[in-house]
């Protein structure tokens, strides 16, 4: 999917915000597109992200966004592309629809405006030009899911506080009425809960079960989310779903690099070969180029911590956590009812789920589950396929992601965490300050790998970490929109001005996907087109669009914070302010030469620098 | 020390292996001898070895799992009539020899125990040493494992410990609690460590803390609709 063009005529700070988001054309080889919003502190780049996530949001849980809106958009199919319009505009719902039709070429705002204005709703059903859905009939339209992205992903390291109040419904209007019609409001205190209260909640907490009444969740091998239900397709990434991710990372990776290794042998290679691009700073491809920069070698054992297991009694999707039970070395019971189960995700003989399940008579779904496992020649790749089934390598990572995620919405996993063993740093804890640098390495024991928990990783390695599986969830979700807001935040400068490569090189290069990222930061902005860049500016409390009028590509830094944020200057005001006074070369007579000297050296490269070495020139000049 | 009647002492029946069997002993001992003797054999080593054996039980063993039930229940009567004089019995038992033995066992390097580092594995064995080998809880934190290590970078360095002892929780190598702290005025909790432990040693049917099997059977069972 690629955004085309979004129009906001009233959406909190934002207002009649016009958008329209080009695609680079230098770059040639790109499925995917991404594009920035950037902007000072409060000038609305996280409301605009907000309003493209409320907008499907609402969609994919089939109602209307609540406040006007245009949004249009690509979906790339394979016999097809599509321009998909969606437009609501002020007023009743009736006067919304959302249409998808032949692909369009416009590139200026006023072009999409007036397509919008010029729009011919159909007389009937039948619209030979797409297909079209009406804005008060979106229960059920196959057409709406038909031309939705396939995932919305919204990621944001600022405040959640603003994101939550979107996932929060308002209780319909015409319901509120048909209260009135029941005879007896004590009925209705019974269905209260409090706010902010889920269907998953409902679902695991005991308190809400009525005794002898039929709960009314879905019956145990079909309770995870089916294709009836698409409000799944638009997920809002909590912190807490950053370890899940994490972890699902590092279980699919395993699989990759340990199934085709079950000699020592070979694994002995693979970890002279992650050594070696560790050492000498290669760059690997893929998620190993960022593990590479955490010392990673691989995990070795996975570890799933379930809540107290009375409440499994809930549990919609047993028949998998049975076969993931069964592939554990260990079930350790916790306090309270809680269990860790333990799999070592290293080589093993090859998987038949019959014997993992003991003897027992196995029911035809149980065993229909655990097909894909057959023949797995490690754990992590068993799991693998125990949560992705038969489907592709690269969609098996949502796969692992979204089973632990619903597992932990439905109160039935409590924590997921992995041991993982990272080269071993010379030098770490056990320096010896009279050996060598050369001596240490070579009396270091070899094989003698680190092995510790994911916890155990600093906060900033678990960031890049988590943020970067989240972008590696959409590699190969065709039509996938993932949404950033400030992702670079707490990453050091290098990891900085890496993040766009990264992105670029693991999701845009083969995944039709489209990336909107909001942010501060100049030196990211070294690696974009000024034509992917949208600059939010407020005056006078309105903000409006300010297009950029310098290319940043390859620019240097301090250029994109004059240009692109409008900064006083490139170097702090601290050093600004002293060293504008010491220009004036009236201050500097030949007698404190050495003093200006001393001066120079203390100042860092660039052009102060240059001007006071020029006062020096001038000085020796003199002399 | 407590006194313990003569009465009482004579009540107690002790068990004392067969006489042919002790006889049996002796005259393999003494032919051990003569070989040891004609090949010039060290017989101060075998007989250390077999003496190792008698008192490890090993010698013993397949007679004392024959007659187990006879023994705890003598057991029993020995601890009942040690209680009526008054003796204070300890009160958590201690390891039996083949379970010190099992301490002293290297550790497996398969299934949870695949992959820890060197320095992990001397540390979780020195834990066992530690608090192992018994069939009821103790409980242990970083810092009592810390300054019972005499040397080495983990000789009182609970830091690096309390690392080691979350990858050994992430492996249900250790079980991670929290327990009421002892000390503290108000009601405050805080974090030990204790090894899984089976056949628990308790009169409650606690369970054990192998769990697997229960949870598969409940999770089978939800999966088929039995509950």
């Amino acid at each position: 999917m690629r955004l085309r063009y979004v129009h906001l005529p009233d959406y909190g700070p934002l207002q009649d915000i016009e958008v329209v988001f080009a695609h680079n054309e230098h770059l040639p080889e790109r499925d995917g597109t991404v594009n920035f919003v950037v902007g000072l502190n409060g000038s609305g780049k996280s409301s605009m992200i907000r309003a493209i996530y409320d907008v499907f949001r609402n969609l994919t849980r089939e109602q209307l966004p609540g406040f006007p809106v245009t949004l249009i958009y690509d979906i790339k199919k394979p016999e097809l592309e599509a321009t998909v319009t969606f437009h609501r505009p002020q007023g009743p719902p009736s006067e919304a629809f959302l249409f998808a039709g032949e692909w369009i070429c416009f590139s200026e705002t006023h072009e999409w405006r007036s397509w919008v204005e010029n729009f011919q709703r159909p007389e009937g059903n039948i619209y030979p030009e797409g297909d079209f859905v009406f804005g008060d009939k979106l229960k059920g339209d196959g057409n709406l899911r038909n031309w939705l992205p396939s995932r919305v992903l919204a990621y944001t390291s600022g405040d959640l506080i603003p994101w939550k109040a979107l996932e929060e419904h308002t209780y319909p209007a015409d319901s509120i009425e048909s209260d009135l019609m029941i005879d007896s409001p004590d009925s209705l205190r019974a269905d209260e809960r409090p706010q902010g209260w889920t269907p998953e909640q409902e679902q695991f907490d005991q308190r809400t079960i009525v005794e002898g009444g039929d709960p009314a969740w879905d019956p145990p091998l079909g309770g995870m989310p089916s294709n009836d239900d698409f409000s799944n397709r638009c997920i809002l990434l909590e912190p807490a779903d950053a370890q899940l991710a994490a972890v699902a990372l590092g279980i699919w990776e395993a699989a990759r690099d340990l199934n085709d290794r079950s000699l020592e042998y070979d694994q002995n290679a693979l970890r002279k070969k992650y050594r070696d691009q560790i050492d000498r700073k290669k760059e690997g491809t893929g998620a190993r180029r960022f593990l590479n920069e955490l010392d990673w070698l691989w995990p070795t054992h996975a570890s799933f911590h379930f809540h107290s297991y009375a409440q499994h009694a809930f549990n919609p999707d047993a028949a998998r956590c049975f076969w993931l039970l069964a592939l554990s070395n260990a079930v350790v019971r916790h306090p309270l009812g809680e269990a860790r189960a333990i799999v070592n995700l290293g080589t093993c003989s090859p998987v038949i789920p019959g014997d993992l399940a003991g003897d027992r008579e196995l029911t035809e779904a149980l065993k229909l589950l655990a097909e894909p496992m057959t023949g797995a020649r490690c754990r992590a790749e068993a799991l693998r396929r125990l949560f992705g089934g038969e489907r592709d390598l690269h969609e098996t990572l949502w796969d692992i992601f979204e089973t632990l995620r619903t597992w932990r919405n439905h109160g039935i996993l409590k924590d997921v965490n992995l041991t993982v063993k990272r080269v071993h740093r010379a030098g770490e804890g056990e320096w010896d300050p009279d050996e060598s640098e050369e001596e240490s390495k070579s009396a270091e024991p070899e094989g003698d790998d680190v092995v510790l928990t994911y916890s155990h990783f600093s906060d900033g390695e678990r960031m890049l970490l988590s943020r970067m599986a989240f972008l590696l969830l959409l590699k190969g979700q065709e039509n996938s929109l993932l949404l950033l807001d400030e992702p670079e935040t707490h990453f050091n400068d290098s990891w900085k001005r890496q993040i766009i490569d990264l992105i670029d090189d693991n999701l845009l290069r083969d995944t039709s996907a489209h990336v909107l990222v909001s942010t501060h930061t100049s030196l990211a902005l070294t690696d974009v087109f000024d034509s992917e860049i949208t600059r939010l500016w407020k005056e006078g409390g309105i903000t409006s669009i300010n297009p950029l009028s310098q290319p940043t590509f390859g620019a240097d830094p301090g250029r994109i914070l004059l240009n692109v944020f409008n900064a006083p200057d490139v170097i702090g005001k601290r050093a600004a302010e002293f060293l504008r006074d010491q220009f004036d070369p009236e201050k500097w007579p030949p007698e404190r030469k050495e003093e200006l000297e001393k001066l120079i050296d203390e100042v860092g490269s660039g052009w102060p620098r240059a001007k006071l070495m020029d006062i020096l020139d001038q000085i020796e000049a003199s002399e | 020390m407590v006194n313990i009647p003569k009465s009482r002492l004579n009540s107690l029946s002790i068990p004392v292996p067969p006489s042919s069997r002790l006889q049996k002993f002796y005259e393999t001992l003494a032919q051990f001898r003569e070989v040891g003797n004609i090949v010039a054999f060290d017989s101060s080593k075998l007989i250390f070895s077999l003496t190792a054996n008698a008192f490890s039980g090993e010698l013993t063993r397949s007679w004392r799992e024959t007659h187990h039930k006879k023994l705890a229940l003598e057991a029993r009567e020995r601890d009942a009539a040690l209680a009526a004089s008054g003796a204070e019995l300890p009160r958590g038992r201690r390891a039996t020899i083949p379970e010190l033995a099992s301490i002293f066992e290297d550790l497996p390097t398969d299934g949870q125990y695949a992959d820890l580092s060197r320095e992990q594995r001397d540390l979780f064995k020195r834990i066992r040493k530690m608090v192992g080998g018994v069939k009821h809880l103790r409980y242990f934190t970083a810092e009592a494992v810390a300054n019972e290590i005499n040397e080495g970078p983990l000789h009182r360095n609970p830091r690096a410990i309390e690392a080691h002892l979350a990858v050994f929780a992430v492996r249900g190598l250790v079980i991670p609690v929290s327990r009421r702290h002892p000390d503290s005025v108000r009601t405050s909790y805080a974090l030990a460590y204790r090894l899984p432990v089976e056949n628990l040693d308790n009169e409650n049917g606690e369970p054990d803390d192998d769990c697997r099997q229960e949870m598969m059977t409940q999770q089978f069972r939800l999966a088929t609709g039995d509950i």
